[in-house]
């Protein structure tokens, strides 16, 4: 697809013999809040894993603005489904969003003008200005979510993936993040989210992947979030043989 | 003991074992904060069990030499990791359970060996240490030590830090888990190995494991929580050694209970401890009975 700005090309992504993602062809302009779709064990996480890296293909491949991703590819930033931060660290909110900039700064260089400001800018992107002296440990698990984002925000990463980022969030909060990352893309970066979270995917989705181990319809929301594609993503599983 | 009676030579054996132990409160203080943080604390009780074949095969080689001792018990920690690491990534143990088999094994085969070859009296020097007995050479090593884990500590800050906090983050960052993990591990065995003569395998633990969770129990910075470990752990280091030279106690033992005071007064008066906590949530039950009052 012309246009696009990731591209995923006749990817197959497999655990053993099995794949999970299944020669799939799928590609999502700059700009886009893309909502991965699809039942449980449909592929999502693999996809979105696959995509920075962390799980080899099979076949086929992942690029952005035509150039091949992954392999810790500083351009895209996957923010996980089940968080791996613990409490025994003492950290303020703002130590955390710090973090983004590490992988910039690199070992011994200290913080500039402009990564401050990042920083400051993606606290404020998350509304966490008020939080910022306050210890992580002692937010509620929607506001450490937040935190999560703004962290990633701080990255300077262009494209942003979440696995399932609403997930454990209350309906309000859920809706707010939700419009946060919708405006994070409406400033000209690239949001793909994995959900099974309809109406918000209704709500702030500009394109859609629906995903049932191969691909079923990739497009604009309107387009191709259709009731016979969603109950196609939502079938039985797909069974395949390894490509 | 008089230290007024003193000669030159005792009071450098003397200012040789302070600053040993000192640099060996550094060590365990700042490796201390890593373990805890990644819920590992009883790794280095493992490691320090594990160390025991390698010195007991090095002693029936070697003899009583403090250098095949020391390579010894640095080879069977190193293995001892390495081993845990793999069974964790190739079997279905966790690292914890396979460091909790690998160190009842580890234990048992190295008392056999040291019981074998010598007398109780060696078998307690090794377990419990004797920091009088430090040489120069225990001097130079805990030197060494100090400089690879500070070291360490300054150039890989971020990296020690995005590991221990958040390791999926690490690794979305591009950052090498796995050589951090082992890096640290490594550490761990390099220090033990080194408090082996002044504090023995099993006291050396008091290091990492006291001043780290006294100093969680005050601090809300995760670098303030490193410095104030590494300051417990020295200032209990000098204070343990001098209490055991004032009543003939073993040294080890004297540095580890000024440690666990510390970590006892810690947990009554530190802003996470029994009497803030306690205080706090007094606070919030007047708070929550004043407004239930205003509702009524």
């Amino acid at each position: 697809m012309s246009g696009d700005a990731l591209a995923w090309r006749n990817l197959t992504v497999c655990y053993g013999t099995r794949p999970v993602v299944h020669h799939l062809d799928a590609g999502v302009p700059r700009g886009a809040c893309m909502a991965l779709v699809g039942r449980n064990g449909a592929g999502k996480s693999s996809l979105l894993r696959a995509t920075v890296g962390w799980l080899p293909w099979t076949t086929g491949a992942i690029t952005l603005d035509d150039v091949p991703a992954g392999g810790g590819d500083p351009r895209l930033h996957l923010l996980t489904q089940h968080p791996t931060h613990t409490s025994a660290v003492p950290l303020t909110v703002a130590d955390v969003v710090a973090q983004g900039r590490y992988r910039l700064l690199g070992c011994l260089r200290g913080f500039s003008a402009d990564d401050h400001a990042a920083c400051t800018q993606a606290l404020a992107a998350m509304a966490l200005t008020g939080l910022a002296g306050r210890p992580f440990a002692r937010l509620s698990g929607g506001q450490q979510q937040r935190v999560g984002i703004a962290r990633a925000l701080a990255t300077g990463a262009e494209v942003l993936l979440l696995d399932e980022p609403f997930a454990g969030l209350d309906p309000v909060a859920a809706a707010d993040l939700a419009d946060r990352l919708r405006r994070w893309a409406d400033d000209g970066r690239l949001v793909v989210f994995a959900t099974h979270e309809l109406d918000l995917v209704r709500r702030i989705a500009t394109h859609a992947l629906l995903l049932n181990t191969h691909g079923v319809a990739c497009g604009p929301f309107a387009e191709v979030f259709t009731d016979a594609s969603l109950a196609a993503a939502m079938a039985a599983p797909h069974v395949a043989e390894r490509a | 003991m008089d230290l007024l009676a003193l000669d030159e030579a005792g009071l450098r054996l003397l200012v040789r074992a302070a600053l040993v132990a000192v640099l060996l409160g550094i060590c365990g203080g700042l490796l201390g904060c890593v373990l805890l943080a990644r819920r590992l604390s009883l790794l280095a009780d493992a490691l320090a069990h594990s160390l025991l074949p390698g010195i007991g095969v090095a002693w029936i080689l070697c003899g009583m030499s403090w250098t095949a001792i020391l390579l010894g018990g640095l080879g069977a920690g190193l293995a001892t990791a390495l081993c845990a690491g793999l069974l964790s990534r190739l079997t279905r143990l966790a690292e914890d359970a396979a460091y909790a088999g690998l160190l009842s094994a580890m234990l048992a085969v190295g008392v056999l060996l040291i019981s074998w070859k010598g007398s109780p009296g060696d078998l307690q020097h090794l377990l419990f240490g004797q920091i009088l007995a430090v040489g120069r050479a225990d001097l130079v090593l805990a030197g060494i030590a100090t400089l690879a884990t500070v070291g360490a500590f300054t150039i890989g800050y971020r990296a020690i830090l995005l590991e221990c906090f958040d390791a999926d983050f690490h690794r979305a960052c591009g950052g090498r888990g796995a050589l951090v993990h082992l890096g640290l591990l490594g550490l761990v065995v390099v220090v033990l190995v080194t408090a082996l003569h002044s504090l023995g395998t099993l006291l050396a633990l008091g290091l990492f494991t006291l001043p780290a969770v006294s100093a969680s129990l005050w601090c809300e910075r995760w670098h303030r929580m490193l410095v104030l470990s590494a300051s417990l752990a020295a200032a209990g280091a000098v204070v343990g050694m001098g209490a055991s030279l004032m009543t003939g106690a073993p040294s080890g033992a004297c540095i580890v209970t000024c440690l666990g005071l510390v970590f006892a007064g810690s947990c009554v008066a530190a802003p996470n401890g029994l009497l803030q906590r306690g205080r706090h949530h007094h606070h919030q039950r007047e708070d929550a009975a004043d407004h239930c009052e205003r509702s009524v």
